[in-house]
């Protein structure tokens, strides 16, 4: 199990119905950054605000790495660079091509706040912020980096009913966009008095895992269920999971819930020495165990 | 770093235009043999045509069916070469470097239905479930997508999570296969060329090809020399195309690695160069070397042979240069003809002994992303 502290966070999330038109980042990207960037798709828009927003009130260090994470990445510009080449039958325009890379999200984000450092994009369906974070926590762990700024990004891309189907999602599937975003740092020898922090811990083997949980007694903490939790696994820890205390508000779908269920809880602002654990599928029969203490 | 335990290459695949296997492969190299062909992409309105590597497996380059079989055969290769016990494979995690993913694939099925904007979202976890489902491995999956330095990252970030005891084993894979939006798309950037000549005067760009490559790295060691000592990667706020070509961050990003690997730049042997022959890519890496080298040690850059395999070249190209230097030789760079005053640094014209040491492998992409990995053969 290793501990960091959160030095600062920032939660967007918007809900999208159908007919909506998606509002305009402009303002906030202004709020974040001083330069207008003109060739950025939305999914880049919403790494900067995101980002920005995280580190407006928390410089972080010259050494800080970057880890972006996306379940579907930049959907918007990949869809566009379709349509330019089937629909169309034209080359791609070059910087929707360009967008189409995950890693140009990372680009801007470090361009904006001022990083020069380790620069990862990182992408899995459904849980692709907690791989982030693990990659991140091993470099903390190494040294390598002595800040991590971890974030996750999905954009929604209109019109809604094919981003649902382009997800196998249902037809009336409640949708959303969103970027969460935390700086972490080595909290060695231990959290500051004070501060937030998150534990992570890889629980590599059911039982085990089971018993580890039975420990923490989640009957007097918040828990959660990552959403790609299969049944078999949640069965399989039915004995350590207090019904009473499970939280599971009801998101609107992205690819990384997870990631707003966590920023959202420190949004949230809880006082001071509140926890909240969220569970996930780690490997074939593990449990990845991250919890949050204000 | 010097108390990091050693991470050892234990196993390799590769498929490319060189060759079915790691070992043809290499073979190939050591013969200098350069296999391009050139592919028209039908259905634009500009008929396009563009010179390719492409992996000889007698199928249609752009069929999605490709897929599975290409991916588990060089797998499948690596994993044998590592000899792993069944129970050690089940437990492999994968750290997967593409920047294309499955493209292909996506886009022959939105093809077929005859509807554009319904684009599947395959790619980030397809390739993956490709191994999962043939080979039993892969319950944990890392994907990198930082463009030309995907597969680098994925090698950097599992060898770290290795010297953290996390995993004793990783298997990593690079993917790159031939899909309508990369040629397209970097035909559509004017970076194409008919030859690859890194770092020669008349480099006029790059030549794609298609390639994957496997690697298992392991906490013990295998019949192999070979050690992955460390790597670093940065994000360069110059451009999001290019590095920067005053060679800063290039510099920094090589440095870090060595570092992290307590190696000091006299010591490297050589340098596996990034090496593409875009003329702005060659210009910042060469002033990056020069910064950090005074007197650089002998370089080669290994795209004459496979193309630009965009983000699976950093296993393709850690794969061929470390067989390269299994078998005691530095390579060769064909396509090198005339130095570049503007560089002022030039490739091995032909191939040389490789002595036991370091040497770095240097890997750039879109999105200002530099890698660097430093390799031991012992």
């Amino acid at each position: 199990m290793t501990t960091f502290r959160i030095a600062a966070s920032s939660h967007y999330l918007l809900g999208v119905a159908d007919g909506d038109v998606l509002p305009s980042l402009e303002a906030r990207l202004a709020a974040v950054s001083r330069e207008r960037y003109r060739r950025i798709d939305r999914f880049i828009a919403l790494a900067i605000v995101g980002a920005g927003e995280c580190v407006a009130r928390a410089k972080p260090a010259a050494d800080c790495g970057l880890y972006l994470a996306s379940g579907v990445g930049p959907v918007g510009s990949n869809t566009q660079v379709q349509e330019q080449l089937c629909r169309d039958k034209l080359t791609p325009k070059p910087f929707n091509f360009v967008n189409t890379l995950g890693s140009a999200a990372g680009h801007y984000v470090a361009k904006n706040v001022g990083l020069g450092g380790q620069n990862l994009f990182i992408s899995s369906r459904g849980n692709a912020f907690q791989t982030a974070l693990q990659v991140a926590a091993a470099d903390l762990r190494l040294g390598i980096v002595s800040q991590a700024l971890v974030g996750a990004v999905e954009e929604c891309v209109l019109p809604l009913d094919v981003h649902r189907r382009r997800q196998g999602l249902a037809p009336d599937a409640a949708m959303a966009e969103g970027s969460h975003w935390m700086l972490l740092e080595s909290s060695n020898p231990g959290p500051k008095p004070g501060g937030p922090s998150l534990e992570l811990e890889r629980l590599t083997e059911t039982s085990a895992a089971a018993a580890r949980l039975r420990e923490l007694s989640l009957s007097r903490i918040p828990w959660a269920l990552a959403h790609d939790t299969d049944p078999s696994r949640e069965g399989s820890l039915r004995s350590a999971l207090p019904p009473a205390t499970r939280h599971a508000p009801a998101l609107p779908f992205h690819d990384s819930r997870d990631a707003a269920l966590l920023a959202g809880w420190l949004a949230g602002s809880p006082p001071p020495g509140q926890s909240f654990a969220l569970l996930g599928p780690l490997g074939r029969s593990g449990v990845l165990r991250i919890a949050l203490t204000s | 770093m010097s108390s990091a335990p050693a991470i050892h290459v234990r196993g390799v695949g590769l498929d490319c235009a060189l060759g079915r296997d790691a070992k043809s492969c290499v073979d190939a190299l050591a013969q200098g043999r350069v296999n391009t062909v050139e592919v028209e992409l039908e259905g634009l309105l500009e008929p396009l045509r563009i010179h390719y590597y492409r992996i000889a497996d007698g199928g249609v380059l752009f069929d999605p069916e490709r897929f599975r079989p290409l991916i588990t055969r060089v797998a499948r290769e690596a994993l044998d070469g590592a000899d792993l016990s069944a129970a050690e494979r089940r437990e492999l995690p994968l750290f997967l470097g593409s920047s294309s993913f499955s493209f292909g694939r996506s886009e022959i099925e939105e093809e077929s239905r005859g509807d554009h904007a319904h684009k599947p979202l395959l790619g980030f976890e397809h390739l993956a479930r490709i191994v999962q489902e043939e080979l039993d491995c892969g319950a944990e999956v890392f994907g990198l997508n930082t463009a030309c330095t995907a597969a680098a990252n994925a090698l950097m970030v599992a060898s770290r999570m290795l010297r953290l005891g996390i995993h004793r084993h990783a298997l990593v894979l690079g993917v790159e296969l031939a899909n309508h939006t990369t040629l397209t798309g970097f035909s559509g950037l004017q970076l194409t060329a008919s030859s690859v000549r890194p770092f020669d005067r008349r480099r006029a760009g790059i030549v794609l090809g298609e390639g994957i490559g496997a690697v298992v790295l392991s906490l013990d060691p295998g019949p192999g020399r070979i050690r992955l000592r460390a790597g670093a990667c940065n994000g360069d706020a110059f451009s999001v195309t290019a590095a920067n070509p005053d060679g800063s961050t290039i510099a920094f990003v090589q440095a870090q690695a060595l570092a992290q690997a307590g190696v000091d730049p006299a010591q490297v042997r050589g340098i596996k160069t990034h090496g593409t022959a875009s003329p702005m890519n060659d210009i910042g890496e060469a002033a990056g070397i020069r910064r950090l080298f005074p007197s650089p040690p002998p370089i080669c850059a290994l795209k004459p042979y496979l193309g630009h395999t965009l983000g699976a070249c950093g296993v393709n190209e850690l794969v061929l240069f470390a067989g390269a230097l299994e078998r005691g030789f530095f390579p060769a760079t064909p396509g090198f003809e005339e130095a570049d005053p503007e560089l002022g640094l030039a490739p091995e014209r032909s191939a040389r002994e490789a002595l036991p040491g370091s040497y770095l492998l240097n890997y750039f992409g879109f999105g200002g992303n530099n890698a660097s990995l430093v390799v031991e053969r012992t």
